[in-house]
Order: C-alpha cells, then structure tokens, then sequence
C-alpha cells in the first residue's frame, strides 16, 4: 500500500454510523433557523445602518445650514448687521471721557450697554458709543462743579463725534426738553447730574464746525449752555 | 452528486433556502462523521456538527463556487471541529465526565474487552479503540487522515481544504497513518485496558 491510496483497512475502522432521521433533522432545522433569524437581523442591522446614516447626513447638513446662515448674518457687504455685530462695532468705537470721571453706560440702549467703565485703560479713547441721538457720552458724572464741566468740554473736544441722529429727542431721552432741540446736528449725548439733579448732555455741530455743548434739567425744564 | 450539490449550493447561495436545506440533509452524515472523528466524542461531535451546519447556512451566501461545495464543505466541518475541541480543552471537565469517557473504561471491563470474554460487544470495543487511538494522534495528523481514509479526499483536496502545502498534507497522513496503527495495535493487545487509563490530551504535531 502506498500512502497515495486509500487505507481501506483504517476507512472501515473509521467509518461513522448514519445519523438517525431525527437527529438530522434537528440539526438541519436549528441550522436552517439559525440563518433566518441571522436574515432578518442583517435586514434589522441594514435598516438601522440606512437609518444611522441618513441622520448623520441630516446633522451634517444641518450644522453646513447654520454654519452659512451665520457666516451671512455676520458679514453683509462688509459691515455687521446683527446685534451682536452692532454691540461690537460699538464696543470698538465706546470711549470715555478723560478726566469727566466716568462715561460709564447706564442706559437701555445697545450702546449703553457695552460702553466702556470709567477706568484708567478706557480713559482718553476718543470714539464714544452710538445712540439713538448721536455718540452716546454714557454718565459723565456731576457737573456740579466748573473742573467737571471744563473736563467734559475737554474730552467732547477730543472726541470722535459724528454718528447720525436717529430718533427724535424726545423719543430718545424720554421727555422733551425745553426749549425743543436742533436734533438735526446733535452729534452726541449722555447723562450726568447737576447739583443733586438727573441731566442730560447734548452735543450739537455748529455750520463752524464748533460743538455747542448744552446741559438739560428737568423739574422744572432747564437748559444750561456749556459752551 | 457533487455536481448535484454544487448546484444546490449555487441556488442556496442565491437566496433558495429549500435548496439550503436539502444541501444540509444530504451532507450531514458527512460533516457528522468528520466532527466525530477528528474529535472522537460522540457529543462533542454533535456540538461540532451543529455549529458546522449553522457556519454553512450563514455562510453559503458568500461561497463562490470556485471550489467545489463538499471541499469547502470539509474546510468548516474540520474548523469546527477543531474550534470545538479548543473550547473542550479550556472548560473544566466534570467529575462525572471522566468515568464516561470512551476509552477511560475500568480497568475490569476493559480488562475483560479485551480478554474476548464476550461482555463487550465487539463492534463497541471497536468503536472505543478507534476513538482512543485517534486521541494519541495530534490533530493536524488526525484531521489529515480522517480527510483522506474517511472522506476518500485526494491529496490535492486536502491541501484546499487545510489550505497547506500536498507535500505536508502527504506527510501527515504518513506519519498519522502509522501512529494511528501503532495506537490500534496496543489497544487490542492484552492488558491494553490497564495501559489506556489515562487518555493522552489532544495535541498539534507541529511538522510544518
């Protein structure tokens, strides 16, 4: 015998009995349920698959949407548009008032609001916030005093003071003032007090290019002139 | 009929699972027999030819057809079980089981098996013998020669089926052949029973 041939010798001692018919068709029949219940899980897993990625693609989408709708709310042709742009760009253009104490920002106005605090690096800046009635000066503190008024004039003088007037004057300051104002070349305004009284400051542009600078009381109405 | 069962295994693998089924009913004597000898335990090979049956029908999708089906066929029966008897070896072996083990037989009735005093049948004490001497042979012996004088493969399928080299596959059926012999002549020899008390483990050969 050669070991290229079959040893019948050992195939005989090797050779197994059948199965009986009912063992063979539990095995057929469990293998058989094995492979569906594997079927109809692929499928599951499939589904599941299609459905994992079509939410990715959704989220992915979704987040490309937002990513562009802010990148176009936050440039319009070069200049912001949005609140928060608007707040910003005043920020950078905020500027206290050297030396009038504070310019600090106390009222509701988007300006008002991120004008800066009257501390020593803000001091000297020389682009006040914008309001509804031209640059907003925000609190100047007591005019009480001839140094505090001569401080304010100082300061306004070295302001960059040109932002438009927007709004009536008694729409922006709350009450009208007396006698009614030229808003029309009202640069800048803001607030202080005036021996013990709520004031209103208002800056006008004269045809000369000059500032009048004018100090507005209530109870009873009141206009100073500063300048 | 292996024309017969490529063609079942091509409709099955396209979907057609009354083919699928038919394929396992006709071969599972076959893939039966593999597993029981390549594990020589009666329930372990039924473990092991379950499993090779459910690998077969989840995996019949992707077989090709670039061999034929019983070779690919022998290839998971043999994987399986030798996975099996991987999984054997890690789990402890109950207490119980030891006195069950074919060819772990007292030493009275082994003694008396092979004595011929005709308390044993002698196709039993065939069965026992065979499957002691396959435990002496390492698997890569066993499975070789279980392919090739069980299964009637040629060298060439063994090697597709073990996927080795004809030159080893020629090699482990010589030397498993004459291990096996030399196994079968001392388990009929007299006083075998005494010498059999401890079946050897499971072992791989290591020739290649």
């Amino acid at each position: 015998m050669t070991d290229d041939r079959r040893d019948d010798e050992l195939a005989a001692r090797l050779d197994v009995e059948p199965l009986d018919d009912l063992t063979r068709r539990r095995l057929v029949s469990r293998a058989m349920a094995e492979s569906a219940t594997d079927g109809a899980a692929a499928a599951h897993g499939r589904d599941r698959a299609m459905l994992t990625r079509l939410v990715a693609a959704a989220a992915v989408l979704l987040v490309l949407a937002v990513g562009v709708v802010g990148l176009l709310t936050t440039t319009d042709g070069g200049n912001d548009t949005t609140v928060a742009g608007r707040k910003a760009d005043q920020a950078a253009r905020a500027t206290p008032q050297a030396g009038s104490g504070s310019v600090a920002d106390q009222g509701a106005s988007a300006a008002a609001e991120v004008a800066p605090s009257a501390d020593a690096t803000t001091r000297g800046s020389t682009t006040p916030a914008t309001s509804a009635l031209g640059a907003d000066l925000g609190d100047v503190g007591d005019l009480s005093t001839a140094a505090a008024r001569r401080r304010l004039l100082d300061d306004i003088d070295a302001a960059t003071l040109a932002a438009p007037v927007t709004a009536d004057a008694a729409t922006a300051f709350g009450f009208a003032p007396c006698p009614p104002l030229n808003v029309s070349s009202l640069i800048a305004s803001g607030t202080a007090t005036f021996d013990g009284r709520p004031a209103t400051v208002v800056v006008n542009e004269r045809a000369d290019g000059s500032r009048r600078v004018r100090l507005l009381l209530r109870d009873p109405c009141e206009v100073r002139q500063l300048r | 009929m292996r024309d017969d069962s490529d063609a079942l295994a091509a409709r099955a693998a396209g979907g057609d699972r009354r083919a699928l089924e038919t394929l396992l009913d006709r071969h599972a004597d076959r893939i039966h027999a593999v597993c029981r000898r390549v594990l020589a335990d009666r329930e372990d090979a039924l473990d092991a030819t379950q499993e090779a049956m459910i690998a077969i029908a989840r995996g019949i999708a992707r077989f090709d057809g670039r061999s034929a089906f019983t070779t690919w066929m022998y290839r998971v029966a043999t994987n399986a079980a030798l996975d099996e008897a991987r999984r054997k070896q890690r789990r402890p072996r109950p207490v119980d089981d030891v006195a069950d083990t074919p060819g772990r037989t007292s030493p009275s009735s082994s003694s008396g098996a092979s004595s011929g005093d005709g308390e044993f049948d002698a196709v039993v004490a065939d069965r026992l013998d065979i499957d002691n001497a396959l435990r002496t042979l390492p698997d890569d012996f066993r499975v070789a020669v279980v392919l090739r004088d069980l299964c009637d493969l040629d060298y060439a399928e063994i090697a597709d089926v073990l996927q080795i080299p004809p030159g080893t596959v020629r090699s482990r059926i010589s030397r498993g052949r004459a291990l096996l012999h030399d196994a079968l002549a001392d388990a009929t020899a007299p006083g075998a029973g005494e010498r059999n008390q401890d079946p050897p483990p499971v072992r791989r050969s290591g020739d290649d």
